[in-house]
């Protein structure tokens, strides 16, 4: 993983850790973590991670992205697009 | 784009033509037909807002757009009631917007945040659909995400379960409810959400208590 990649994942961790507080084990967040499965985000999760992802990194969602977003890595991908 | 269509003088056209047809005979229709009810109401709202109420029926957008006669109200539609392209373009432009529930629809949530920024009014059913009683079921968190989002307070309303048509429609308005305020966080934990609409729908059970107490 690229350095870059690697700052954008610490952030996200710290992100994660404020948003989903102790329902998602930040410790064992890597780029391999499904988002539904892994960090058991419902729907209001997801849109409220892509929000808070959005206002962090300034980066804009849509509809589409949900489609294939499922893992940490979808989203790191995502910022660095 | 979207800047320009902010400042279009005639965006709100088909919506306002509207409430003038209606404006005509509600008066009178709401005189002897809608009773609302609570400290809240006597206030005018300023500014933007979330009214989150119980969902009896599909006449309940008709009945909030009249409580609040003196201001535009926005609705969240879900898809299946757009049945056709006629039927969206009426209902958008009566002010619904579409939403997907069965997806994290972004688009349509940052289109009402977008519309809470600029100081409007927005009604939403958080249960997420038509209930058979006027029980008010476990809440869905988009109202209170939405509020969170564009820092606007929430009214909460509950409208009477009617029996029959042409029974008086009951509406009872609560206090407004600041998310953030309670929150005291920037980024707020979707637990924090949940139990926030916990409370919302304590405060609508409240104004279903003043109906009990009232009626």
């Amino acid at each position: 993983m690229s350095k870059q990649n690697n700052e954008i994942l610490e952030r996200l961790a710290k992100l994660f850790e404020s948003v989903f507080e102790n329902e998602v084990d930040i410790s064992s967040l890597s780029t391999e973590s499904r988002l539904i499965e892994d960090l058991g985000m419902n729907s209001i999760g997801l849109l409220y991670m892509a929000m808070a992802v959005e206002e962090e990194f300034g980066v804009r969602f849509t509809n589409d992205d949900f489609l294939t977003l499922k893992t940490v890595g979808d989203v790191i991908n995502k910022i660095g697009a | 784009m979207r800047s320009r269509e902010k400042n279009n003088p005639f965006r709100f056209l088909p919506m306002d033509i509207g409430r003038l047809v209606c404006s005509v005979l509600l008066p009178i229709y709401r005189y002897r037909r809608i009773h609302v009810s609570g400290e809240q109401y006597k206030k005018h709202i300023k500014g933007g807002a979330i009214i989150a109420s119980n969902h009896t029926g599909f006449s309940d957008p008709f009945f909030i757009g009249t409580a609040f006669w003196y201001r535009r109200v926005f609705f969240l539609a879900a898809k299946e009631v757009m049945l056709n392209g006629l039927v969206e373009v009426l209902l958008k432009g009566m002010g619904c917007i579409k939403i997907d529930r069965e997806t994290s629809d972004i688009n349509a949530i940052r289109k009402c945040v977008n519309l809470l920024k600029e100081g409007r009014i927005l009604s939403v059913f958080p249960q997420g659909g038509i209930s058979v009683n006027s029980e008010i079921d476990k809440l869905k968190s988009g109202a209170v995400l939405m509020a969170l989002q564009a820092e606007v307070p929430i009214i909460p309303a509950y409208t009477l379960k009617r029996e029959h048509w042409w029974q008086r429609q009951r509406i009872v308005i609560g206090d407004e409810f600041d998310c953030k305020q309670l929150c005291g966080k920037k980024f707020p934990s979707v637990a924090d959400m949940e139990k926030l609409s916990e409370e919302l729908s304590q405060k609508i059970e409240e104004c279903r208590k003043v109906y009990e107490q009232t009626k």
